[in-house]
């Protein structure tokens, strides 16, 4: 099974985590420890390696190996280096990113080689379906109506796969199955495994054991945390990298609600679902939650941790998304202000980040009104 | 919500004493889930109160209980764990479940459950024409009937759910066993060793699945034949879907079809239509849910005292007598109400403040129901 009798070094390159890539290397000298990966005489390698870290963590993840330089064993290094700097940012979310690039980096090389080589696409997503998930991936070819599909998976695979995704195309009940199998195309097949790709290189680099590590990578990892931290501080998008801990950052909702919890009084269901999914949401611990939670009345803390990690998606299962403002209005629950419609939030989630960066761009605003004012009054330019 | 009839103390030492015996004469022949030290067991007494995370170590301890206690109802759980008895859920350790259907005829909405279902308010008896009569009035009672109809539609809805699990499921039919309930439903056990390691996330999907629900039109209407050969190549539900739409237009299953359904403007419209007359009611809580607990094949049913049987064949499976385990010597009983009943082969009543001496297993069964007292 996933026999790689198709595939070529080139291929198997565009998998790095695999064995083979590491069978490549020795096959061509190119079995470099960490230290000697760092030094001038691979200065090619080290290169690559943090382009492609870049492209991954901070980039689009478009990340190409310079022309002329495109051999096998260098994209298989530039991905040694980048596990190597992921791995001391000691940042989970940076492991994530880069992680996911990745899998979505090998999505796309199978789709682009998918209608020229399609032997070799075969061979690449049978080989990844084998050694990634230890399923395998039947080779269908079948007509069915006007659809030609290339692949099938026994539908407890399948569910396996795709419960993660949310589309409802996605949903079984919207596939062809017949005799225990799910009929599936190429880039189904392709989009089914990354997940699973992105968690092996997660496992990978976590896995990745340093002794001690070349000063010129730790520097690189430093700047690399940096750089993520002001992108994704101007994007406002990493929430989890400061959490709102001031209740006066919440929505008027959630603040009601831990109001009537400070006071002793006993919340209905809901509300408790409501407030908990949004805590941690925000990524505020659980050990915190249960600390608010203990002033409820009917308190025990072994339901609300259970409970908690329900909510959170703990042992596996998937957390819990806040309820949307629409919800919580039909619950009775909303108590929204002015504060709500100026921020146009749809979900009580949305309101920490939109108000900061509100008061952020008010800031902004004022200060260049009172430059403008002072500049206006004549005020010398060292005063300012 | 109404609520079941109460069945009163002396009545209930009845039905005690008969299950005692009935337990007694078939403790050999009681199922026994697979690896039952993994299960957790529950018991509804004779007192009406449930007893779960309950556990035993061998079939010889669980039938031994069963004997001592003689529970009113016998409970074993869909889940295997580590530690069954805990009574805490998380702490149990969940292993795996069974996968387990169940087809509830009162979903399938069958036009005589107008005709015998009934209200009992006080000593009144009111027509049950839906549930929009329930409100208001807090003492009436719903009481829920069989008759021969209503089981022959839940062996319809049996039929369906077979067909869709071999074939589309490819589940072997020796892996699938289904039981009359005892009461007004079919339970579907698959024994599939390997469909065990579902898990919560890709259960809700079989259900999906099965119901037709959430199914987008659009799935299927990609898939319409462009070209003649192509109809005989379609698979699973869209087949089934195809092939009644062409049954609603009166057209044959060939690509003129095809053609017509793909410029259909309202083919969204027609599909589900379609689908509601496709769908296989189950209730998916039953198949979703892996904490509950399930009656236990071969016990008797709390509700009717009938035993939950199983249908090897389901088209030559008479649930009516086959689930009938008491004998017929005479009870003579006050009977408030009773519609119609066919059991065991023959035809009781109606009756209506009344009387009468019935044999033993029809006498379980109206006690069973709250609708008569021991006369004597």
């Amino acid at each position: 099974m996933g026999s790689p009798s198709v595939l070529g070094d080139n291929e198997i390159s565009e998998l790095p985590f695999l064995p083979e890539a590491a069978g490549i290397l020795t096959r061509r000298g190119y079995a470099l420890t960490i230290e000697e990966l760092a030094e001038e005489a691979n200065r090619n390698i080290l290169i690559s390696g943090i382009s492609r870290v870049k492209a991954d963590v901070i980039g689009d993840g478009g990340f190409q190996v310079p022309q002329g330089v495109q051999s096998p064993e260098l994209r298989i290094l530039s991905f040694v280096v980048a596990s190597v700097i992921v791995k001391l940012t000691k940042n989970n979310l940076i492991v994530k990113k880069f992680a996911l690039a990745e899998a979505k980096r090998i999505e796309n090389f199978i789709r682009t080689i998918a209608s020229s080589q399609r032997d070799s696409a075969v061979a690449l997503l049978t080989l990844l379906y084998d050694r990634v998930l230890k399923m395998r991936l039947y080779r269908a070819d079948r007509i069915i109506g006007s659809q030609l599909f290339e692949f099938k998976l026994r539908f407890q695979d399948y569910l396996t796969l795709a419960t993660t995704i949310n589309a409802p195309s996605w949903r079984l009940v919207n596939r062809v199955l017949d005799s225990g199998f799910v009929y599936i195309k190429m880039e189904n097949a392709t989009r089914l495994v990354r997940d699973a790709i992105a968690r092996l290189i997660e496992d990978h680099i976590r896995s990745l054991k340093m002794v001690k590590a070349p000063q010129l990578l730790v520097e690189e990892a430093k700047k690399l945390v940096e750089e993520t931290s002001e992108i994704v501080g101007s994007r406002g998008a990493a929430r989890s990298w400061s959490v709102a801990t001031n209740p006066e950052e919440y929505p008027p909702c959630i603040r009601s609600l831990l109001a009537k919890l400070e006071s002793g009084e006993n919340l209905s269901h809901f509300a408790r679902f409501l407030l908990a999914s949004f805590l941690i949401n925000i990524g505020l611990s659980l050990d915190d939650i249960i600390r608010l939670f203990s002033r409820s009345p009917d308190f025990d803390e072994r339901i609300t941790r259970y409970q908690l990690g329900h909510i959170a998606g703990e042992r596996g299962g998937k957390r819990y998304l806040t309820p949307s403002c629409t919800k919580i209005m039909s619950m009775g629950l909303c108590v929204k202000d002015e504060s709500c419609d100026d921020l146009k939030i749809k979900n009580p989630i949305a309101y920490i980040h939109r108000r900061r960066k509100h008061r952020r761009e008010e800031k902004t605003k004022h200060d260049t009104k009172a430059k403008g004012r002072r500049k206006g009054k004549g005020v010398p330019e060292d005063e300012i | 919500m109404t609520q079941r009839l109460k069945v009163g103390e002396r009545e209930r030492e009845f039905l005690r004493t008969r299950y005692r015996g009935f337990y007694y004469r078939n403790l050999d022949k009681l199922w026994m889930p697979r690896s039952l030290p993994e299960r957790e067991i529950g018991f509804l007494t004779f007192g009406y109160t449930y007893r779960r995370h309950l556990s035993f170590t061998d079939d010889a301890e669980f039938k031994a209980t069963i004997l001592r206690e003689t529970p009113w109802g016998i409970f074993y759980s869909i889940s295997y764990y580590d530690d069954p008895g805990n009574a805490v859920m998380e702490r149990k350790g969940w292993k795996g479940a069974d996968l387990v259907f169940d087809i509830d005829i009162k979903d399938l909405e069958p036009p005589c459950l107008k005709e015998h279902d009934f209200l009992l308010c006080d000593d009144q008896v009111l027509p049950y024409t839906g549930a929009g009569d329930l409100s208001g009035d807090g003492g009436c009672k719903k009481v829920d009937w069989i008759c021969p109809l209503c089981i022959d539609d839940g062996k319809d809805g049996v039929l369906k759910l077979l067909d869709v699990l071999t074939r589309d499921f490819g589940i072997s039919p020796g892996d699938i066993q289904v039981y009359y309930s005892g009461h007004r439903g079919f339970h579907v056990h698959i024994e599939d060793g390997e469909l065990v390691s579902l898990d919560r996330r890709s259960r809700p999907q079989i259900t999906e699945y099965l119901t037709l629900s959430g199914v987008d039109p659009k799935s299927i209407w990609r898939l319409l034949p462009l070209a003649e050969g192509e109809m005989n190549s379609l698979m699973g539900w869209p087949k089934r879907i195809v092939e009644r739409a062409s049954q609603v237009l009166n057209r044959p299953m060939t690509l003129p079809l095809a053609n017509v359904l793909r410029k259909a403007k309202r083919f969204n419209s027609l599909i589900d239509g379609v689908i509601d007359d496709l769908r296989i009611s189950i209730d998916p809580q039953v198949t979703q849910d892996i904490s509950r607990i399930f009656r236990l094949p071969t016990s008797l049913n709390e509700k009717t005292g009938l035993r939950k049987t199983r249908c090897d064949d389901i088209m030559s499976c008479d649930p009516l007598v086959e689930s009938v385990v008491f004998d017929d010597d005479p009870v003579k009983l006050h009977v408030t109400y009773a519609p119609k009943l066919d059991l065991g082969g023959y035809t009781y009543g109606p009756y209506r403040k009344t009387t009468v001496r019935l044999p033993t297993f029809v006498a379980v069964f109206l006690v069973s129901k709250g609708l008569a007292k021991l006369a004597i």
